[in-house]
């Protein structure tokens, strides 16, 4: 299983942060777009063509999958919107992502400790 | 108009790209619109079309992915191949406006370029052009007349006006046949309504009453009137009737035997001053 999710990795910047923004709730695309825009504290902005381009490769992947519009929003909803959800291998691909993440920056960190120079 | 240019940038995305995220993008366009922050998506919208066509052509004809949410299974129908109803009816039009347009040019060109495909004559419905004649006309001189049907044929004003024509036309085709030019003596006699062996202008279709001078204008006016009255004056002789065929034959502009009614009218510069009044004195008969 591992070695399945591990051909996915590195994920990109996009990829990594629309299955950061679906791993909280159900999101539509402009949703994505917004929540994105907040977890990058506005550094990252994502484009509907490219929000769309990865929308449609992750959903081919099975990491990501249309969902039916959410009840509580369901009476006032634009019927354009669609609705897309993190699947269970999304998350698992989202998890080793972190992971590996999470290694990189510990072993950065040891590195750049490592590299300070010693006061005299 | 920017959304419509925006749209426009949508359309030209593969269509399985198209048809499932268009409307999506649409409406987040709309959201980004009321913000008043719209460059960004064009720019965005321009990579997306480099994108799609260049690195994702895997996508392009790849199967519909049915997704499954809440454990209800969901089928995507993909987009037919056939056109759209609307894009049919606009080709049809389209086609028709053209069809028209080439008819009216053909009919109403100036210079008029002859097609010659599968037949001597030259005729409009023929499509390809040709400068170059095979067969001689000599060889092909061969010709049918059909003759029409009863009551078929409505003579033309100007023959209905003219009582020598519709007595000279004695076939009722509209021509003055070889045959019938050869008959004219025999033909013209017919309108002796008082036997005198000559014809009046009252008689050739004068209409009466009529002012004085009247009937040496009429006779002189109408070519055929003109051509039988040889001596001017006023009156059809009965030797200006036995030499009728040599006067008809004068007319004959083209040379080929017969007369039709383009050699038989006036000179439209004249007929359209003195043709009402020939009417009108016909119709005050």
């Amino acid at each position: 299983m591992k070695d399945d999710l591990a051909a996915y990795l590195p994920l990109s910047p996009a990829t990594l942060h629309i299955l950061l923004a679906l791993a909280g709730e159900d999101l539509h695309g402009y949703g994505i777009m917004q929540e994105v825009l907040r977890q990058s504290e506005g550094r990252y902005k994502l484009g509907p063509g490219t929000l769309y381009d990865n929308i449609q490769r992750l959903t081919a992947q099975g990491l990501v999958q249309e969902v039916a519009r959410r009840a509580d929003s369901a009476r006032n909803d634009d019927p354009r919107r669609r609705y897309y959800r993190l699947t269970s291998s999304g998350r698992g691909v989202l998890s080793a992502e972190i992971s590996r993440l999470e290694t990189v920056v510990r072993d950065g960190k040891l590195r750049v400790q490592a590299a300070k120079p010693r006061r005299a | 108009m920017i959304r419509w240019f925006y749209a426009g940038l949508l359309r030209l995305h593969p269509a399985r790209f198209r048809e499932r995220f268009r409307e999506e993008m649409l409406w987040i366009f709309d959201q980004a619109a009321a913000d008043g922050r719209t460059a960004p998506l064009f720019a965005d919208a321009m990579l997306s079309l480099w994108r799609q066509w260049t690195l994702r052509p895997e996508f392009r004809h790849a199967a519909a992915n049915p997704a499954a949410p809440d454990g209800v299974p969901v089928f995507y129908i993909g987009g037919s191949d056939t056109p759209r109803t609307s894009a049919l009816i606009h080709g049809g039009a389209l086609s028709l406006i053209v069809f028209g347009v080439v008819c009216y040019t053909l009919s109403h060109s100036n210079s008029h370029v002859f097609p010659l495909v599968g037949s001597h004559n030259h005729s409009f419905s023929h499509f390809l052009e040709t400068h170059s004649v095979s067969a001689a006309p000599t060889e092909l001189s061969a010709k049918l007349k059909v003759k029409s049907e009863p009551g078929a044929y409505k003579p033309s004003p100007y023959f209905r006006m003219m009582p020598v024509l519709m007595a000279l036309d004695t076939d009722q085709d509209g021509i003055i046949s070889a045959s019938e030019i050869a008959n004219a003596a025999a033909a013209l006699l017919k309108l002796d309504k008082n036997g005198d062996n000559k014809l009046s202008a009252e008689e050739c279709g004068l209409g009466i009453p009529h002012p004085a001078g009247a009937a040496l204008v009429f006779m002189r006016l109408h070519p055929v009137l003109a051509a039988l009255d040889a001596n001017h004056d006023g009156e059809i002789s009965a030797s200006e009737i036995l030499n009728a065929p040599a006067a008809l034959l004068t007319l004959d502009r083209n040379r080929d035997g017969q007369l039709t009614e383009d050699e038989l009218r006036p000179a439209p510069a004249v007929s359209s001053r003195s043709l009402p009044v020939a009417a009108r004195s016909r119709r005050g008969r």
